[in-house]
């Protein structure tokens, strides 16, 4: 009744269009009937036209309740007119509810084409206002799915929140290995105060935890026979506590074979990862029923709980290492001491944990207690645990335990680490100088990679004088490789030797490889030597190599060197068999960029030899390459030949048309129009702005009629935009038949040639502000920009990048816009278009503007939108005028 | 964290072209400069801005809101204008007419639209 009495009363007054009481109508019947009023406006909104639907929208959002969103999201879907629908979307980002940052999403894949820009502008300013709740729900949608949880934490980290942190100390609490790790990962860097009881309890938790997985895992691999037993030890274990009653009950359930509930109730005791649950469920049923649950089962199962303890120590060890670092930040002095009382004696992880607490907490205490761990502790785990932790700290002097397993041969994860803390601290390069020497082979080879990995310059010559035939290859390998990471002339000299037979081949690459990058230029052309005064003996296996070298690299920087080379390249090519090989050569000279004519000319008669031999076969794909890559060449010559010879007419031309005066002026005018191509100044944009220039100063008002009618004509075949906008101009003050040419002369529209699309723009403005949000605009548009606040650096970074456009402010207070422009130009930087923005509507000035010659003003203030719509404009062809 | 640093940090999540204002000194033809809203209160508004202004200056100013085809005109006085580091100076400024909106009306909208 009142759906119909409703839709019927609020189209009644739309008819009479009082708006107003719409409003009225609406907010009353929320407040009374909220629900069936909802369900009414549904069913009204399909119904009704865009603009009063959008209208009845608006007078929603002035209530803007969370059980409006679905109303919205439907009438967003169903609109099919874009500008009502665009509308419909930026009301949307009134909405104050979390629930409206989902539901926008929603929308997102069937979202139109035209409509994404704005929708993306709404969503971002619900990610801005509810990213906080969105974060924390992400964080908590993601049990079970560790990717979720760690993106919620990543972006927690990006930009914290306070709110995060009572949130974080919740869910760590929570028994879910994601929630915990990634928990702990974010309040390490967020975490206060507050967090630190949170991290007891959850400490707790994981150690009661541990002890329990490690009596299952003792349940597991213990030979329990028969259920019965079995059932007992798990049920001792688990710590839970049944009345008599309950326990005769369940003891009734096992002699029925009823053991599914009776399991679960008794691994609730264990707080086990759900995961590792359900692993280990079918093992203890099978035991329950005294079944026997096969191989398998049994080794899944031990492996289960062999993960699971293995992540329980992993999270405890982040736990601890958290607090110590919150404890740090927090300026609590006692955590240690803290951490030292709350641990029992007899816990099987103290001293881990101790450790793990030390590492997060950066204090002369923690080093000082962490080096006694090292210099006095025997057992493997904890030295490697505390040598980790060593490595978050600086350090002055050598603690013992680390000198003592620098050299240490029977353990190679020790002495790697201890090795680490030295390159890291800067400190006893003469230890691993010593250990370069070392009798062991394991030892040397660490020692020579620590080295190069710290960049040990005291132990360069060490390892170069290590390079002896007669050296181990394992020892050689990895010297040879450690001298590519020093930066020394003498490496080259030292290692191309072993480039060559009979080392082995692995041997033969490394030297390759390090005399090719650890020289320079000077170490590519020697390598390159090498292989020319080989001819083909010795070396042709390293040909491939050589190439992948030469690919991976900066071909155009060392361009000069291979061309020096290209004779030993082209007979490379012919010699080898490898069809591979022979592409990567080839794809060497694609990817130069040769224009000397010396190069490109020896080069052709090179790669026309080669082509000769593939004579009398079909084209295959190499020869194909071969005649495209002397094509491109022969074309760079024809290319260079026909554009000087139109650089000099256009000259020549121009140089007429300013010298002369008079007739002749109208004579040179007449030949400059008969001549004009627009292929006379495409790539020639110095050449097309003084063509501008010289037409538009001889259609200035100043000169003689005869020479501006001329220009008029010579203006309209150019057809280019600002000699367009001169000519229209004009137009409204010319007469006659001066007012025909010029009419005629605007009816051919302008060149294409001369609308490009613009891509990149350069923001010069003095002020920040400015230059930060036109530069945030044009970005958020797809433009790439880059600004400035320095006329001097503008003009600078101008040189530095190819710009299609450049946004000039017109008041700057070294020089103004004018001036830049005019330097700009000077210095042949500046972009083909130019936009000048300026608050002046100083009649004089804006003249200046368009005599300097400019694709367009924008006055200040103005909104972005309509600045992105004027840069939009240029690159469009229906161009519009100053 | 003092408050303005508090402020400017959730302004930075906000990205949108009405963070921004035009103003200049009325009565001049001198050039707009462009403000970044800082904070909004009542009756007024802390702009940051890199050139000075003085107290008591009048200001014309100018600025986007949703769904405005064109910028909304309104005159304010400055309050007290604060030099940061940087070149960075903080304007406090208080409405004193707006163009077809009362001044409540206006720092509602403009409180909704930024809070």
């Amino acid at each position: 009744m009142l759906k119909d009495s409703l839709k019927t009363k609020l189209l009644d007054l739309y008819a009479q269009g009082d708006h107003k009481k719409i409003g009225e109508l609406i907010k009353t019947s929320l407040g009374q009937l909220r629900e069936k009023t909802l369900s009414s406006l549904e069913s009204l909104l399909p119904e009704i036209d865009g603009k009063f639907r959008l209208k009845l929208l608006e007078i929603l959002m002035t209530d803007g309740e969370s059980d409006l969103i679905p109303l919205f999201i439907e009438a967003i879907r169903a609109e099919k007119n874009m500008l009502y629908a665009k509308s419909q979307i930026l009301l949307f980002r009134e909405f104050q509810h979390q629930e409206a940052l989902p539901a926008l999403l929603s929308l997102e894949n069937e979202i139109d084409v035209d409509l994404k820009s704005t929708f993306q502008r709404t969503l971002g300013r619900l990610l801005s206002r509810f990213s906080e709740q969105f974060y924390m729900s992400e964080f908590r949608s993601g049990y079970g799915n560790p990717r979720r949880v760690k993106f919620a934490a990543d972006m927690m980290l990006r930009s914290p929140h306070p709110d995060y942190i009572p949130f974080l100390n919740e869910q760590i609490l929570l028994n879910d290995p994601g929630f915990r790790g990634e928990g702990l990962r974010a309040l390490r860097e967020l975490g206060d105060s507050s967090s630190i009881q949170p991290m007891f309890s959850l400490l707790s938790k994981m150690r009661s935890q541990r002890d329990k997985g490690v009596m299952l895992g003792g349940l597991v691999k213990g030979e329990y026979k028969g259920g019965m037993r079995m059932f007992e030890a798990l049920v001792k274990h688990a710590g839970v506590s049944w009345s008599k009653e309950q326990e005769t009950q369940f003891l009734e359930n096992l002699e029925r074979g009823e053991v599914s509930d009776l399991l679960e109730q008794v691994l609730d005791g264990y707080h086990l990862f759900e995961d590792v649950r359900r692993k280990i469920r079918p093992y203890l049923r099978d035991i329950l029923l005294d079944r026997d649950p096969g191989a398998f089962e049994e080794a899944r199962t031990k492996q289960a709980l062999d993960t699971y303890l293995g992540a329980l120590r992993a999270l405890m060890h982040d736990n601890v290492s958290s607090m110590g670092s919150i404890s740090q930040r927090e300026e609590d002095d006692l955590f240690i001491r803290r951490i030292e009382q709350y641990l029992p004696l007899g816990d099987p992880d103290r001293d881990a944990l101790l450790i793990s607490g030390l590492s997060g907490f950066h204090s002369d205490e923690s080093m000082n207690l962490l080096v006694e761990y090292v210099n006095t502790c025997e057992e493997p785990e904890l030295l490697s645990l505390s040598m980790d932790a060593l490595a978050h700290f600086p350090a002055t002097e050598i603690p013992k335990g680390v000198e003592k397993y620098c050299d240490q041969e029977n353990d190679a994860i020790l002495r790697r680490k201890a090795m680490n803390l030295l390159g890291q601290w800067g400190l006893g390069e003469n230890l691993i100088a010593k250990s370069i020497s070392s009798s062991s082979i394991a030892v040397r080879v660490d020692a020579i990679q620590t080295a190069a990995r710290f960049k040990l310059k005291n132990c360069y010559s060490d390892i170069k004088k290590l390079l002896k035939p007669n050296l181990p290859d394992s020892v050689l390998h990895a010297a040879l490789e450690a001298l590519r990471m020093f930066d020394s002339d003498q490496t080259g000299r030292a290692v191309r030797p072993f480039i060559n037979p009979p080392h082995a081949q692995k041997i033969r690459l490394a030297a390759l490889e390090t005399a090719y990058k650890a020289g320079g230029a000077e170490g590519i052309d020697a390598v390159l030597k090498l292989f020319q005064q080989d001819n083909g003996n010795k070396l042709a296996d390293l040909v491939d190599p050589l190439m992948m070298l030469i690919l991976a690299g900066n071909i155009t920087e060392n361009q000069d060197i291979y061309l020096k080379y290209k004779d030993l390249f082209l007979a490379l090519f012919e010699r080898e068999t490898n069809p591979a090989t022979r592409g990567r050569i080839l794809q060497m000279f694609e990817n130069m960029e040769i224009l000397e004519e010396y190069h490109i000319r020896t080069l052709i008669s090179g790669l026309q030899k080669l082509m000769a031999t593939f004579k009398g076969q079909s084209e295959s794909e190499e020869e194909y390459r071969l005649r495209k890559l002397a094509e491109r060449l022969e074309n760079v010559t024809k290319d260079r030949n026909v554009r000087t010879q139109r650089d000099q007419l256009l000259q020549t031309l121009l140089d007429n048309v300013q010298k002369q005066q008079g007739f002749p002026k109208v004579q040179a005018l007449r030949k400059l129009g008969q001549n004009y191509r627009s292929d006379l100044v495409i790539g020639n944009p110095v050449g097309l702005q003084r063509l501008i220039q010289v037409v538009s100063d001889c259609l200035d008002e100043g000169e003689q009629t005869e020479i501006r009618l001329q220009a008029i004509g010579v203006a309209g075949k150019i057809r280019h935009p600002r000699l367009h906008q001169q000519l229209q101009k004009l137009s409204a003050t010319m007469t006659g038949s001066a007012l025909n040419a010029v009419r005629n002369a605007l009816n051919n529209p302008v060149d294409p040639v001369f609308i490009k699309p613009i891509h990149s723009i350069f923001v010069m403005d003095d002020s920040r502000y400015i230059t930060k949000q036109l530069s945030k605009v044009l970005a958020a548009d797809g433009f790439k920009v880059d600004f400035e606040n320095d006329t001097a650096a503008g003009l600078e970074r101008l040189g530095d990048g190819a710009f299609d456009l450049l946004v000039l402010d017109y008041i700057m207070p070294d020089m103004d816009g004018i001036a830049f422009l005019e330097e700009a130009r000077r210095r042949e930087v500046a972009p083909e278009r130019t936009l000048i923005i300026t608050s002046t509507r100083n009649q004089d000035e804006l003249r200046l503007f368009v005599q300097v010659g400019i694709d367009g003003l924008i006055l200040k203030p103005f909104r972005m939108e309509d600045f992105l719509q004027r840069i939009k404009d240029l690159s469009s062809p229906s161009l519009k005028s100053v | 964290m003092n408050d303005t640093e508090e402020n400017r940090r959730n302004f930075e999540r906000f990205h949108s072209e009405m963070s921004i204002c035009w103003i200049r000194p009325a009565g001049g033809d001198g050039d707009f400069l462009l403000a970044e809203i800082t904070n909004i209160s009542a009756g007024g508004m802390l702009f940051q801005l890199d050139y000075p202004m003085e107290s008591g200056q009048d200001l014309e100013v100018r600025f986007e809101l949703p769904q405005n085809d064109e910028l909304v005109e309104a005159r304010a006085v400055v309050r007290h204008c604060k030099k940061e580091e940087n070149e960075v100076y903080y304007l406090g400024v208080q409405f004193t007419d707006v163009k077809n909106y009362t001044i409540p009306v206006l720092m509602a909208y403009l409180e909704a639209l930024y809070k």
